[in-house]
């Protein structure tokens, strides 16, 4: 199970009903031979959203042509209800961190993100006070005036998602934000980006690192080899994975007894037992919990550690981009 | 093959290190490091700044610096290059050179490293075979994808059979598969050969599944140095922690967490799902068991609580 | 160790092995010779694709023949534009550091194609962090870049003279002609190596002001073009040839004329730096382009490692 405090997406205060935020319709696009995206269809409405996929499955393209930097070869994509490559207002209310790392080594924090915040269209009188608003609240407050030549990863990093927040938009795409970001930044950043959800915004955040998604939200949309895979919430996700059956895995003081009080039921597939522990595999998990309280109850085992090795989003995303079926915990 | 195991007591330890101090001007990079760290896989963790990469920096002898510092036993003032024969060095970013096919890029450093020519070509075909590269090892390594990349560092920094290998950021911009695929590549080697393995990265899950010691830098120091149970268990409210566990329900949190109270226990929401509950004395897990069985819920996850990595490094970091 | 078994039954064994990791346990090659391997990566880099090496040598070729041709058919006809020690020159013999006027431009461009942008374009690419974690010293990476560049550039300022000077022996006609002629050959061979040294040390200098190959090829360019023709036109205001020895290709073409006791007769246009002004400058080129070389990749070392 990853190890993070689980704090995934607290409800933003108030969903688009009415008009989504992101609408794509049958979208494809394609470099010449290269294919980047295949008849995708994807609406968000509002909220946190990971967006998944290996390297190579088309996240990028997608990513881009929201914001409006592609368009798409067919289809149609739309942010709050304009195609963003055509309309400067859809994109005055977008806000995207980039994965690259090309910003202008001679500029100094402050004044690059003054830059962006005009060219996002905030008035020049307020420019340069938002933009020092937005980096102290990335934590730079020393690091305003100083080149960003000098800059480590991290600040980078942070430099670059103070940028996205700085004309606050309404729809933020964050690409792999938290790289190179040390583990007490990481905390700060993601709390941001809670808060920015929260308040209305829309998250959409694309990284490879699997647990930092499930420290945002559970809400994802998995793109393979052009396509979209899976969407949805993580764990009915999973349950629709029945290629692979639900694990549990029971650590007590008498595994074998346990064991025993569960082969009877016909939803068990396998049972396999460690030293201090069992681990079955199950195609009904509600009847499987059910069961196994019954018997820790009659028999009166002293369970110390009750956990489903394999229904995270790192099992979920190996199960269904065809890795070998072995347990992820962890 | 029964692997060479580093564990030994009378091995030399991977790093000795005694006031061990850098500065460059104002700014204190190592000040006074003193440690000896053994281990078959160490995680090295630290924000921005903590002196991870002067640390390195000092170990291979590139760096002047004052107090002593002993790789493998040897002292990386005066024996630098014999210690650089026996480290291996997966850098953070891009390192290759121009034109380069891998096969070549292995053997020119293992040449570089002081094996001879045929010796060389040999061992980098065998890197690159073992890093899982063998269909594209004729390519330039310019045209390679990210995952190429990282294993082409990771072969070049094996090829001269090291004892010790130092991964910076081993699975930057790996995607989960290649990313798993790499820890275990990863992990696999202190059995094969017995070569220890200093993993520096920001990834606290990656730590969690492969090292089995940690070692935490803050501000020039070294704040924690043990396994990763010592640094779960070193909260201050360890013990008092034995009877409080971290459950989750499948549905009606709120008449559970109710339920619990009523039986005698502190209960504390963690949203969405989690409840962080204190069993009263002289009572175990069963506890939950029954009381949810007289509800009619289903307990759908049980651990004993306990920080998480996260909240462990943020302790002992926020503690400097 | 391989797996292997005995079947209860009497069959022979079988075994297994262990195709995976090795240790290695040979001897390793002695700290001094680092530097080789070095070598030899520069001069295999240099030789792939077209560009680099391959159509400048064929040029190189192209010129050595063109050059060759009017000494064997002009061998006995004077060279009324040099002199030596008050006698006029023939033909054969005049073309020999003639030639040095037109070599260099190739051993300009071998220069500009690799070495001016190479130290650059290590640092670039994260090649210092790849050298010096292993037991590799900035003196053997300067050595080996600055052999393997020279090497490079011998093909334009040694090889085609040699064979020119070579062929000067074989046109000469008796006994009494070989010798002067065979003492013609080391000369040429020592304006090669040291003009190849300088072209190369300086151009690596250059290489290692910037992390842009194109800058510093820039940089390459403008000092051998523009810098060297404004040296030429101040020794031709003030004239004082020997300032024009600033220019390099200059230098290459005094050291030759130098050493050749060749010397031309005011009214030939271009000026000549005399042979210990060429010799100086070009020393004094190498010398401190290697200080600089070395200070630079010094620096570099230290610098490479880590980000954080």
């Amino acid at each position: 199970m990853a190890d993070v405090a689980v704090q995934p997406a607290v409800e933003p205060a108030v969903k688009q009903a009415t008009q989504a935020v992101v609408q794509i319709d049958g979208c494809s696009k394609w470099y010449g031979h290269v294919l980047g995206v295949s008849e995708v269809s994807w609406t968000v409405r509002g909220g946190i959203v990971g967006l998944l996929g290996p390297n190579g499955a088309g996240k990028s393209t997608l990513m881009k042509m929201i914001v409006g930097l592609l368009r798409p070869t067919r289809g149609r994509v739309a942010v709050f209800g304009q195609e963003p490559s055509r309309s400067p207002d859809a994109r005055r209310r977008i806000g995207y961190c980039p994965e690259h790392e090309n910003l202008y080594d001679e500029l100094t924090a402050l004044e690059w993100v003054t830059c962006m915040a005009q060219l996002s269209g905030v008035p020049r009188a307020r420019a340069r006070a938002d933009a020092e608003r937005a980096l102290v609240e990335m934590g730079l407050q020393e690091s305003l005036k100083r080149r960003v030549r000098g800059f480590s990863k991290g600040m980078r990093q942070r430099t670059k998602l103070a940028q996205c927040l700085v004309h606050d938009p309404q729809l933020l795409i964050l690409d792999e934000p938290l790289t190179g970001v040390d583990p007490i930044a990481r905390a700060e950043i993601v709390d941001r980006i809670q808060d920015a959800a929260a308040s209305g915004k829309t998250v959409i955040v694309s990284s490879h690192v699997l647990y930092e998604i499930e420290a945002l939200t559970e809400e994802i949309i998995v793109i393979y080899r052009g396509q979209v895979l899976a969407e949805g919430n993580i764990y009915e996700i999973r349950t629709l994975i029945d290629k692979h059956p639900h694990r549990i895995r029971i650590e007590c003081d008498r595994p074998r007894e346990l064991g025993e009080g569960l082969a009877g039921e016909d939803h068990v597939v396998t049972l396999a037992f460690e030293r201090a522990a069992v681990v079955v595999e199950t195609a009904e998990p509600d009847r499987c919990y059910d069961r196994i309280g019954k018997v820790v109850l009659e028999r009166k085992i002293h369970v110390r550690g009750l956990t489903s090795p394999d229904n995270n989003l790192g099992a979920v995303f190996d199960y269904l981009t065809g890795g070998t079926a072995r347990s992820v915990g962890g | 093959m029964p692997p060479v195991v580093v564990a030994s007591p009378h091995a030399p330890a991977l790093l000795e290190l005694r006031g061990v101090q850098k500065s460059y001007g104002n700014v204190h990079a190592l000040v006074g490091v003193t440690a000896e760290i053994r281990g078959e896989v160490i995680g090295l963790l630290g924000p921005n700044g903590a002196g991870k990469s002067t640390l390195l920096k000092c170990m291979l002898g590139l760096t002047p610096h004052a107090g002593e510092a002993r790789v493998l036993g040897l002292s990386a003032e005066s024996e630098s290059f014999r210690i650089r024969d026996r480290v291996g060095y997966m850098p953070e970013q891009d390192s290759y050179l121009a034109d380069l096919t891998a096969v070549e890029l292995c053997a020119f450093a293992a040449e570089l490293s002081g094996l001879p020519r045929s010796e060389a070509m040999q061992r980098a075909h065998a890197a690159l075979y073992y890093a899982g590269l063998e269909e594209k090892r004729y390519l330039k390594v310019e045209g390679y994808s990210t995952g190429m990349k990282q294993r082409v560092k990771l072969a070049q920094a094996l090829v001269h059979d090291p004892e010790l290998l130092f991964l910076d950021e081993p699975t930057n911009g790996l995607d989960p598969r290649a990313r798993e695929e790499m820890l275990e590549l990863i992990l696999d080697l202190p059995q094969r050969r017995g070569c220890a393995i200093i993993l520096s990265t920001h990834l606290l899950p990656d730590v969690d599944r492969i090292c089995d010691q940690v070692v935490i830098m803050h501000r020039g120091n070294i704040r924690f140095h043990g396994t990763i149970e010592d640094l779960r268990r070193g909260g201050p409210v360890a013990d008092a922690r034995a009877h409080v566990y971290d459950v989750e329900i499948k549905s009606g949190e709120d008449e559970f967490a109710a339920v619990l109270a009523r039986a005698g226990c502190e209960v504390e929401r963690k949203p969405p799902r989690r409840l962080v509950v204190r069993l009263p004395e002289g009572t175990d897990s069963t506890l939950l068991f029954q009381q949810a069985s007289a509800i009619d819920a289903q307990i759908r996850h049980l651990e004993p609580n306990q920080d998480s990595l996260e909240e462990a490094f943020m302790r002992v970091v926020g503690e400097a | 160790m391989p797996l292997s078994g005995q079947h209860p039954a009497g069959r022979a064994a079988a075994a297994i092995h262990d195709l995976g990791y090795k240790r290695y346990l040979g001897n390793r090659r002695p700290q001094s010779t680092r530097w080789r391997v070095l070598v030899k990566n520069v001069v295999t880099t240099s030789w792939r694709g077209w560009w680099r090496m391959k159509m400048w040598v064929i040029g190189c070729a192209v010129t050595t023949v063109a050059i060759g041709v009017p000494m064997y058919i002009s061998r006995d006809r004077i060279f009324e534009e040099l002199v030596r020690r008050g006698m006029t020159v023939r033909w054969s013999d005049a073309l020999l550091p003639l030639s040095f006027r037109f070599f260099p431009w190739f051993a300009f461009i071998l220069a500009a194609a690799g070495a001016a942008g190479a130290v650059a374009r290590d640092l670039r690419a994260g090649a210092f962090e790849f050298y010096f974690s292993r037991p590799v010293r900035p003196i053997d990476y300067v050595l080996g870049k600055v052999v393997g560049s020279a090497m490079v550039v011998s093909t334009a300022l040694l090889a085609g003279p040699f064979l020119l000077s070579l062929f000067r022996v074989g046109l000469a006609r008796d006994l009494d002609e070989v010798l002067p002629a065979l003492a013609l050959v080391p000369r040429m061979l020592l304006v090669g190596m040291l003009g190849s040294v300088a072209y190369a040390v300086v151009a690596l200098a250059f290489s290692s002001m910037s992390t842009r190959p194109r800058i510093t090829t820039a940089m390459w360019a403008a000092f051998y073009l523009l810098f060297g023709s404004i040296a030429e036109g101040l020794a031709f205001a003030l004239r004082t040839p020997d300032l024009a020895a600033i220019s390099l290709p200059r230098a290459v073409e005094g050291f030759a004329f130098g050493l050749f006791q060749v010397s031309v007769p005011p009214g030939f246009g271009r000026l000549t730096p005399g042979i210990a002004a060429s010799y100086g400058a070009l020393l004094a080129y190498t010398a401190v382009g290697l200080i600089v070389l070395q200070i630079r990749v010094k620096r570099a070392e230290r610098a490479g490692l880590g980000g954080g």
